[in-house]
């Protein structure tokens, strides 16, 4: 009430009135009429009247008429009046209805949309966030592996350069070594004639002593290769080879004094 | 830590190492021959002759596909006593093996020859062996002196001192109408001797187990008949008639018969005669073609060659059973076989799919076939192999180039390849059957 009072003020006003204008109305047509029938008009009065004046009395109920149809017809204004307003604010109201439909409508519309804005745009963040994710990751991932990298090579250059430094001897002997075995197999390999009956698969082993200038002052074949002209070959390779490269550190020679050599045709 | 622990697993990595004794492979090697050194034979109380038995020797071992002898002109000394030897003349050659030699003659052509093996690199003496010979057992005395360095260095016994037996046929330009030879020679080809001369075709001939006798088949118009040649009297005596049309003969071990191919219209079949009782007795029956029948070393049995499953193939039929099998599935033909002199193989010839031939082997037990041969486009038409008496190489003929009928060997296991001069021989060879040991 008060609400509808706020915002439509002379409406409501108006209407206020016409309801009590309609409300005085009634009381007073009731009053009018009610006691009417009640009256037990003397008779002297009316023949009086009549007798006064009948015309005058005519004169007044016209009078009355008029002013009864007046009345009636202000009413009747006022009831137009009051129907049209009813009507004016029924409109208003159908109006307001349909401006606050509109407006709901509207504001749906604009909720939806910008619910499905941010929907989109939620999409949208978290796709960055995923994509943002996964390239941390994998930035993550690469540090990770360059740090083990990292850590690796300092592990290893740290390993070298402590076995450099704790014992550099003990690698330049593995050098030492490796070198010497590839030289003596080059050698003997240069100098082995495998006989053209050697079947593919035939093996012996020959085990060689060697004085520290490298030549072999005996030999003694551990496997035969059970064909004597193979047996043979190798021998003859093992001869033919002497003397042998062999290292001069006198740690390594004792390695070098006796070898197995497995003589393979392949 | 981390470098300290390393260098522990290092340090005890070396410790196991050096624990055990160093091994090293040795996977490569020239494929090829040894080097040998045989220096020519010092005389004494004659003149040295054209072909001194060195080069008889080494002509043997460089055969054999086993040795590399050494050319004179590559020796830096050329010792003939063991006094003379220095072994650093031929250790810097690299040259493992050296054999010297003396022959003294004496007045009476009576030839003491001396002969020793040295290992270079030991400086030992792997044997010293002495020979008496006439003049004309030089060549003999040769091989045998072959036969020890190639027994001795290989454990093999050498094949040198045998003998093989061919056919020649004189191109029809020849100034003669016998052009078909039957020759035995020594191993090398040399000291021909002429068995039989014929117009007509001579074919198959077969050594007896003992290498005393040689069964071969002259070809007439009537039919072809068997001979037997006695080598030690130097005889030839007919066995059949020509009309029984029988031929391809193979010894059996025992030397009482021949295993025989006879030929009848439209095929042929196998037939044992008893070369004492001469009886003749079918074994072996087919409407197709049975032929070529070779005795296996234990007697029990017969390989030949039959068109019974509608192209030659090979079959091999047991005595005691009377059960035939079929021994060859691969290629268009497999004939002419030949048993290795333990029995453990056969070589035969073998025809691909693609009209190829080869020499093969197989394996008796395992009826596994290996090809020896490659057919190229210098030699081809490979033709009747047969084993060397140790085993270790199979001779056949092939064309060689433009020459037909050459002779050739190959070692069982293909790896070495030797051919005789045609010019030496003097014409096509044909059919060469190696003999057994001669003892």
């Amino acid at each position: 009430m008060k609400a509808i009072y706020a915002k439509y003020p002379r409406a409501f006003l108006l209407a206020v009135l016409l309801h009590g204008v309609m409300l005085g109305m009634l009381v007073v047509s009731f009053d009018w009429t009610a006691k009417t029938p009640d009256m037990v008009p003397p008779e002297v009065n009316i023949v009086k009247a009549t007798a006064v004046d009948e015309q005058a009395v005519q004169e007044e109920l016209d009078k009355i008429k008029r002013a009864e149809e007046r009345r009636e017809n202000r009413v009747k204004k006022l009831e137009r009046d009051a129907d049209k307003a009813q009507k004016k604010r029924e409109r208003e109201q159908v109006e307001l209805k349909k401006l606050e439909e509109n407006r709901k409508k509207e504001q749906a519309a604009k909720k939806k949309a910008e619910q499905e804005r941010a929907e989109v745009e939620a999409d949208r963040k978290r796709a960055e966030v995923e994509a943002q994710r996964l390239k941390e990751e994998a930035q993550n991932a690469l540090e990770a592996q360059q740090r083990l990298e990292m850590d690796e090579q300092r592990k290893r250059m740290l390993a070298e350069e402590s076995q450099r430094l704790e014992d550099q001897q003990t690698r330049k002997l593995i050098a030492e070594k490796v070198k010497y075995t590839a030289l003596i197999k080059q050698k003997i390999e240069s100098k082995w004639i495998q006989p053209l009956n050697a079947k593919v698969g035939m093996r012996c082993t020959i085990n060689i002593s060697i004085i520290p200038s490298g030549r072999v002052i005996s030999f003694k074949i551990v496997r035969s290769s059970g064909d004597k002209l193979f047996d043979r070959s190798v021998e003859s390779a093992v001869n033919k080879s002497s003397p042998l490269p062999i290292p001069n550190d006198p740690r390594l020679a004792s390695e070098f004094r006796n070898i197995d050599l497995e003589f393979k045709k392949e | 830590m981390f470098a300290r622990s390393i260098l522990a697993v290092v340090l005890s990595l070396w410790a196991i190492n050096s624990s055990a004794t160093l091994k090293i492979e040795i996977t490569e090697g020239a494929a090829g021959a040894e080097q040998v050194a045989i220096v020519p034979f010092g005389w004494a109380g004659a003149a040295k002759p054209k072909e001194g038995i060195a080069s008889i020797v080494s002509a043997d071992l460089h055969r054999s596909g086993r040795f590399n002898p050494v050319a004179e002109r590559d020796m830096l000394a050329k010792p003939t006593d063991p006094q003379q030897i220095n072994f650093k003349n031929w250790r810097i050659l690299e040259i493992p093996y050296l054999v010297i030699g003396q022959v003294q003659v004496e007045p009476n052509q009576n030839h003491t020859i001396v002969v020793r093996l040295y290992d270079v690199f030991r400086q030992t003496e792997l044997f010293g062996k002495k020979f008496k010979a006439k003049n004309f057992q030089l060549r003999a005395v040769a091989h045998q002196i072959s036969d020890a360095i190639y027994e001795e260095l290989t454990g093999e016994r050498g094949a040198f001192s045998t003998k093989l037996a061919y056919i020649k046929k004189l191109p029809k330009t020849a100034k003669t109408d016998y052009r078909y030879l039957l020759f035995t020679a020594d191993a090398d080809t040399h000291n021909e001797r002429l068995v039989l001369r014929s117009k007509n075709p001579i074919i198959s001939p077969a050594w007896s187990s003992n290498s005393k006798k040689l069964a071969f088949v002259v070809v007439r118009n009537l039919g072809s008949s068997i001979y037997i040649y006695d080598d030690e009297k130097n005889e030839s005596e007919r066995i059949t008639q020509s009309r029984e049309k029988f031929s391809a003969p193979a010894w059996s071990p025992d030397l009482s018969k021949l295993a025989v191919q006879a030929n009848r219209d439209g095929g042929s079949d196998i037939y044992i005669i008893d070369l004492k009782s001469g009886k003749r007795q079918r074994v072996i029956e087919h409407w197709s073609i049975d032929a070529e029948p070779i005795w296996s070393p234990d007697g029990g049995s017969l390989i030949f060659t039959s068109e019974r499953g509608g192209s030659a193939q090979l079959y091999q039929y047991y005595f005691d059973n009377k059960q035939i099998r079929r021994l060859t599935f691969e290629g268009r033909q497999n004939l002419r076989a030949s048993f290795s002199p333990d029995g453990k193989m056969i070589t035969f010839v073998h025809l691909s799919n693609d009209r190829k031939y080869y020499i093969a082997v197989m394996d008796m037990e395992t009826l596994e076939m290996r090809m020896l041969t490659k057919p190229s486009h210098q030699e081809t038409e490979h033709e009747s192999p047969s084993f060397a008496p140790n085993g270790s190489m199979v001779i056949y003929a092939a064309n060689y180039q433009n020459q037909r009928g050459v002779l050739a060997a190959v070692s069982v296991d293909g790896g070495v390849h030797q051919r005789f001069s045609n010019e030496m021989l003097g014409g096509e060879v044909h059919e060469p059957a190696w003999s057994s040991f001669l003892d």
